[in-house]
């Protein structure tokens, strides 16, 4: 086994209204390993963008994490993310682990050129030794992620394109130097010629500087290439995880897949292209057993009664599957 | 304790700081636009006349009937008023009070609203409630009539209890417009995230908040300086405030007084005072204009 820098221990989140709460992250149980890059993977409204905020004890109201833990591992030290409080979790957020925001692009301050709000939040971090360390660092930071510093550091949010906040959303990351980088959606809304170039320079931050990523993506495709790992989600819970070879090969739930026959490609013609039948799972009223059956080719019986457990079928290969279920070893 | 004094403080010198920008960049903005510029330009001359007026043209208070409503000559550039005084060293003298009237009124109400609005903004829960009470309390109390009933009884002498009473109707009016902006602010991405880095309170206030209403604040100060200077000769009309002849609103109910519609040479001493609120108005507008483009950075052309 490889070293862990992340343990989610049967995560469960659930939105808490005055009607009725709703339950977006349901026993989510994954370690995710260090130095690695680890994809999400689930359709829209699964619970990605809700279960790594728990990470950074950021769920949006009115969130709350009911159950379960969420571990960091700080050299020797094993954090409790969800017992973090004021100053700790102040040092602890950005520091160790920040996150690239879904609508990144809005998350810059349109009154402050881009150079004081880095300055700022590495200010209150108390992170500048000295301006000119603090300049030097910047340039380094830009140039990774290939951006003019000289023309960037002036300009007004408003006056740069998507590609660009999205790269200065990643320089903004890896601003305090964390161990975790969380990606939510880093490339939606681009086009593929920058959505290529942006995943390069993700792999170069992971190999080069030896940074931990968790992509989150609803598109298995994009990240076949660049992640290491997969995690499969659905209805806030995980399906399959394995690494990216194994999981493409073997593809074993029918999820994953489904998944896998719906991503279009240049090699596919559009009859090979297989949607997933039915709808995405409405969470407020899921299906009892496992959560997919309704829309599963090869439902059991026991598929509606009984939720399938995450088990282990080979190395580092977890699936939440009944068709697997006597050739497994229990978790 | 101490940390959070720290952080205080450290949200405080980067909003100054952001301000001494803001300043900055208006000072190099105003060349760029003429409006702006000739707005300032109005201003900064009331404001000069507010400092030095008395001293450039002295105002002589004797009153001599014999030299009543005198057409504008050499020596009375706007003529004389209903007793013999030079009009336009009356409007000079008053200057002074009538701009020392508007600033603390604007300073009131603009401090106290955005204080307010801000946090009742920002806190939410039960402290916007509570705040939301006084000021619809406070926002439904009839003020015609009060100040009517209030004139019964009391008269105010100086310029900043005037400033008061004229501020305490006006300030629950921005408190909501700026709690509703920081509502609005507060989801917006830019500011979400802040907590997610890390950032404090005192940063998120001062350093994202804060410069976000900042042209929305300096707009409102310019224009209830404007009312103020309305305002307060509606105070005088109804008795409430001591009535001052050179104050510019006294100035005109003098004059409507002692008939002046009907004397044709008498126009002037209601023309002028009229002119001088508007020429300080289209400053105040003006300007405030220019203001918006100062801290906007999107309506910057550069
Ligand atoms: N603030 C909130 N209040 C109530 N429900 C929420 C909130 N945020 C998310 N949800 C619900 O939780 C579920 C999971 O949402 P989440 O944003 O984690 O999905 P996601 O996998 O990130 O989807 P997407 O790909 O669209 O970003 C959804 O059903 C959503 O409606
Ligand atoms: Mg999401």
């Amino acid at each position: 086994m490889n070293d862990i820098l992340v343990s989610f221990d049967n995560v469960t989140i659930d939105y808490v209204m005055k009607k009725q709460s709703l339950r977006a992250v349901r026993d989510f149980s994954l370690d995710i390993e260090k130095g690695k890059i680890t994809a999400f993977v689930g359709e829209s409204g699964s619970g990605k963008t809700t279960v790594v905020s728990a990470l950074l004890q950021a769920i949006s109201s009115p969130g709350k994490l009911t159950q379960g833990n969420v571990y960091f591992f700080d050299g020797d030290n094993k954090i409790d993310v969800s017992a973090l409080k004021n100053e700790q979790l102040r040092k602890f957020r950005w520091s160790k682990v920040s996150m690239v925001f879904q609508a990144s692009q809005s998350t810059l301050n349109p009154l402050m050129t881009i150079y004081d709000q880095f300055y700022e939040t590495a200010y209150y971090h108390d992170a500048i030794a000295s301006k000119e360390k603090f300049d030097e660092r910047l340039n380094y930071l830009f140039d990774l992620v290939k951006l003019d510093a000289k023309r960037v550091f002036k300009a007004y949010p408003h006056q740069m394109s998507g590609g660009m906040k999205q790269r200065v959303m990643i320089a903004f990351a890896l601003l305090l130097n964390p161990d975790l980088i969380i990606l939510d959606e880093p490339t939606t809304a681009l086009d593929v010629i920058t959505q290529k170039y942006i995943f390069n320079q993700l792999t170069d931050i992971n190999k080069n500087l030896g940074k931990t990523l968790i992509l989150l993506t609803h598109d298995i495709g994009i990240v076949a290439k660049v992640a290491d790992n997969i995690a499969v989600m659905y209805a806030g819970s995980v399906m399959e995880y394995a690494d990216a070879y194994t999981l493409f090969k073997e593809k074993k739930h029918p999820y994953t897949r489904g998944l896998i026959e719906a991503t279009p490609s240049i090699l596919k013609s559009p009859e090979e292209i297989q949607p997933i039948e039915g709808n995405p799972p409405d969470i407020r009223n899921l299906p009892s057993g496992c959560p997919f059956h309704p829309r599963c080719k090869y439902c059991m019986d026991i598929c509606t009664e009984q939720r399938p457990p995450l088990q282990k079928i080979g190395d580092e290969h977890y699936i939440s599957c009944h068709l697997y279920a006597n050739n497994t070893q229990k978790l | 304790m101490k940390a959070a004094l720290k952080k205080f403080g450290k949200g405080l010198a980067t909003f100054f700081k952001g301000l001494g920008k803001s300043v900055a960049t208006f000072a190099s903005m105003i060349y760029g636009n003429k409006k702006a510029f000739a707005g300032a330009i109005i201003l900064m001359l009331f404001v000069f006349l507010a400092l030095f007026g008395r001293l450039i043209f002295p105002y002589d208070e004797t009153t001599s009937f014999s030299q009543m409503y005198q057409s504008p000559s050499a020596e009375h550039i706007l003529g004389t008023d209903g007793m013999g005084r030079d009009l336009f060293d009356m409007i000079i003298y008053g200057t002074r009070d009538v701009m020392s009237i508007a600033f603390m009124t604007a300073l009131m109400t603009v401090g106290l609203g955005a204080v307010v609005g801000i946090v009742a903004g920002y806190a939410g829960g039960w402290t916007d409630k509570v705040i939301g009470v006084v000021l619809n309390v406070v926002m439904s109390l009839p003020t015609f009539p009060i100040l009517l009933i209030m004139s019964m009884f009391i008269t105010i002498k100086d310029n900043f209890t005037l400033a008061v009473i004229l501020s305490i109707f006006s300030w629950p009016g921005l408190a909501r417009a700026v709690r509703a902006q920081i509502i609005s602010l507060k989801e917006r991405d830019f500011i979400q995230i802040c907590k997610v880095m890390g950032l404090s309170k005192a940063h998120i206030i001062f350093s994202e908040l804060l410069p976000n209403i900042m042209s929305f604040v300096a707009i409102n100060f310019i224009s209830s300086m404007k009312n103020a200077i309305t305002a307060s000769v509606g105070m005088m009309t109804l008795g409430l405030a001591l009535f001052e002849p050179t104050n510019w609103g006294g100035i005109i109910v003098n004059a409507r007084n002692s008939g002046a519609f009907a004397i044709p040479a008498a126009r002037l001493s209601i023309i002028a005072p009229i002119v001088t609120i508007m020429l300080f108005q289209i400053g105040a507008i003006l300007f405030s204009n220019g203001l918006d483009e100062a801290f906007n950075p999107r309506l910057r052309k550069n």
